[in-house]
């Protein structure tokens, strides 16, 4: 079975005043039907550009410079505007944003809110559009009967799990959660990582877990791809690189990460911070921070190598 | 260990505003129970965790440590004496003594300030310089302290001109400039990356042990706190529900709600997952409480006496929890 997504030396860069920001650089990965991948990496690292590109809901001055994006066999890239948002966008892929949880409009119902989404993509009554909105509803354990509610009338975890319904509300085959339990508590973050999780198994769902903390990609992703600097630097199944990361950075990224369990250890961190990408340095980018940096690794970039077994890393240290 | 702050059945109550009509026609003046009659004690370079949940009062209770907001009623000993009864001289004295650090880097500097300025604030405030020269050194011994570099040049920057990590430095270089022995640290690194976050977390260790501060550390995050703190007491809607030290507390949870904070906690190891989460329900408001303990509605175990009677912190082999069932 061709994967369900497969994304091929995908570079998009923004272009500003002070010139191109390299946002996403030569990634490639894919993605199975049923699978979810996770993607960490520090804030700038373009873990989101990535979601937003694969999507094409892009600013005007970002440029989708090269790579393919194919999705159940469309090549997305060649998709106009208006394809896009008739024929994939909802239908077929979907994505929860950022902080959308506090994007629901305070005047409307939730149910609207969530029914005009159905509406603008189906051919369909207002009145089967409510049947669906409540079906999904209960699906993401809202009580049907809450879609007359206001978002304010709903707590920060019930407008996240809206927001989720709403997603799935034209039963895409992906769905893009990008940092989807960052402002949430603990305990309601747990509940909507088993939400995440149910519903891939009961929908068959592919998902893309957007997300700075590692352990909720441990939580509920199959494979994990670590991002800095625009790039794809170790791609794993999410056992594998939790055991034996390759990439010092996914390395650092690991042993910087408390945890609730086993012995207490001294955290290390990653020294210095990462770079601008508006000049990311030559060579390998992650060399000026790297513990084990050699002269070649500010020449040379270096080359995504396969480890065997579908873990890749890209590092001239490997051998 | 000699006990540097004993807080005694401390509460603070925010009015709700209430509509017209309701006070015209005798409505009852309704309260936020931020902090509800919490009690416990904080050893002499001890880190103290309040972790909880948002909303359960953990930065209301931090400010009411340092004095920042006045409460309703109960009582704050600081080196032995009440901080709520002493005269405003006494008290400036003290607060030199005392400190905090901020949630965001990026809202609590004033931008329109360099680092020097910043950081030389606390010592004009106090009168805690004789001279510029004097000033200048403080400023320096701080800078250095909190290992920013490139001294001096980074004294004429502006924050704009920082990394986060540099500015939550910034932070905590003005909280150390005048050696105090306490600083209340308000989620200070709920708002950085992973690495820096770590960075972080190892350098107000190491000034701990340096300058020998103690610190009430208030962080949501249970990780977080297991490594930084010594002791934690856990929060609910304005009560403290179990106080113990990090490891028993972690390893052997009593409370009902301690147990589902812990067990809701994801683990950066992908064989080890969440499991069913004892509580139900959502957070229980802070306005309108129950009679009886007010986790009974998101409890497990709720028994009778539960919606009658709100339990005590006592003691529990060797911790202190507020639980009829205990």
């Amino acid at each position: 079975m061709p994967p369900l997504l497969e994304v091929r030396d995908l570079t998009m860069h923004f272009g500003t005043l002070e010139g191109e920001v390299n946002a996403v650089d030569n990634v490639s990965f894919q993605l199975n039907k049923g699978e979810s991948i996770g993607f960490a990496g520090e804030s700038g690292c373009g873990k989101t550009s990535l979601g937003l590109t694969i999507l094409k809901l892009l600013p005007s001055n970002a440029k989708i410079l090269g790579g393919s994006v194919a999705f159940d066999g469309i090549d997305l890239l060649k998709k106009g505007e208006e394809e896009m948002r008739q024929q994939i966008r909802w239908k077929r892929i979907a994505m929860v944003f950022q902080g959308s949880m506090n994007a629901f409009c305070p005047v409307h119902k939730i149910g609207d809110q969530i029914s005009e989404a159905i509406m603008l993509h189906q051919d369909i009554s207002r009145e089967q559009a409510n049947n669906r909105v409540r079906e999904v509803l209960s699906l993401v354990g809202i009580d049907p009967s809450r879609a007359n509610n206001y978002p304010h009338e709903f707590s920060g975890g019930m407008r996240q799990r809206a927001m989720i319904a709403m997603a799935l509300v034209c039963n895409p085959d992906f769905v893009i959660a990008d940092e989807p339990t960052t402002a949430l508590d603990v305990i309601v973050q747990a509940q909507i990582l088993k939400l995440l999780a149910g519903l891939r198994e009961k929908l068959d769902l592919s998902f893309m877990l957007i997300s700075h903390d590692i352990s909720t990609i441990a939580e509920i992703c199959e494979k994990t791809a670590v991002m800095y600097a625009g790039k794809i630097v170790e791609f794993a199944d999410t056992l594998t690189l939790f055991k034996d990361p390759r990439h010092p950075y996914a390395k650092g990224l690991l042993s910087a990460f408390p945890s609730i369990s086993g012995a207490k250890k001294r955290l290390s961190s990653i020294p210095g911070f990462p770079p601008d990408l508006l000049s990311p340095p030559g060579g390998c980018r992650f060399h000026p921070r790297c513990p084990i940096a050699k002269d070649v690794c500010s020449r040379e970039e270096p080359k995504m190598r396969d480890l065997g077994g579908n873990h890749r890393a890209a590092c001239h240290a490997i051998s | 260990m000699r006990e540097l702050i004993r807080v005694d059945e401390l509460v603070k109550w925010f009015p709700v505003r209430a509509g017209v009509l309701s006070s015209m026609f005798g409505g009852k003046e309704r309260f936020i129970r931020a902090v509800d009659g919490v009690s416990f004690d904080v050893a002499d370079g001890e880190i103290f965790g309040l972790a909880g949940e948002s909303g359960c009062g953990k930065t209301t209770l931090g400010r009411l440590l340092l004095r920042l907001i006045e409460p309703t009623s109960g009582k704050v000993m600081f080196e032995g004496k009440d901080l709520f009864q002493i005269d405003g001289k006494a008290m400036k004295a003290l607060r030199r003594k005392m400190q905090i650090i901020f949630q965001d880097p990026y809202e609590s500097l004033n931008p329109r300030k360099m680092v020097f300025d910043i950081v030389a604030e606390p010592i004009e405030l106090n009168e805690a310089a004789s001279d510029e020269a004097e000033k200048e050194k403080m400023v320096l011994e701080a800078l250095g302290a909190v290992h920013l570099t490139p001294l001096p040049e980074i004294m004429y920057r502006f924050p704009h001109e920082l990394s986060g990590g540099q500015r939550q430095r910034v932070g905590v270089a003005r909280a150390v400039v005048l050696r105090p022995k306490f600083i209340v640290a308000d989620e200070p690194v709920s708002m950085l990356d992973v690495s820096i976050r770590t960075e972080m977390l190892n350098l107000m260790l190491e000034l701990r042990e340096r300058l020998g501060l103690t610190y009430v550390f208030i962080t949501h995050d249970l990780a977080v706190s297991k490594y930084m703190c010594d002791r934690i007491a856990v929060m609910y809607v304005g009560k403290i529900v179990e106080i113990g030290s990090t490891e028993r507390l972690i390893d052997r949870p009593i409370h009902p709600y301690t147990k589902a904070l812990l067990a809701a906690v994801p683990v950066p190891d992908p064989e080890i997952k969440v499991g069913e989460i004892p509580i139900k329900g959502e957070v229980t408001s802070p306005v309108d409480l129950p009679l009886g303990c007010r986790f009974q509605k998101r409890c497990m175990y709720a028994k009778e006496i539960c919606m009658k009677e709100e339990p005590e912190l006592r003691k529990v082999d060797d911790k202190y929890v507020a639980c009829h069932l205990a």
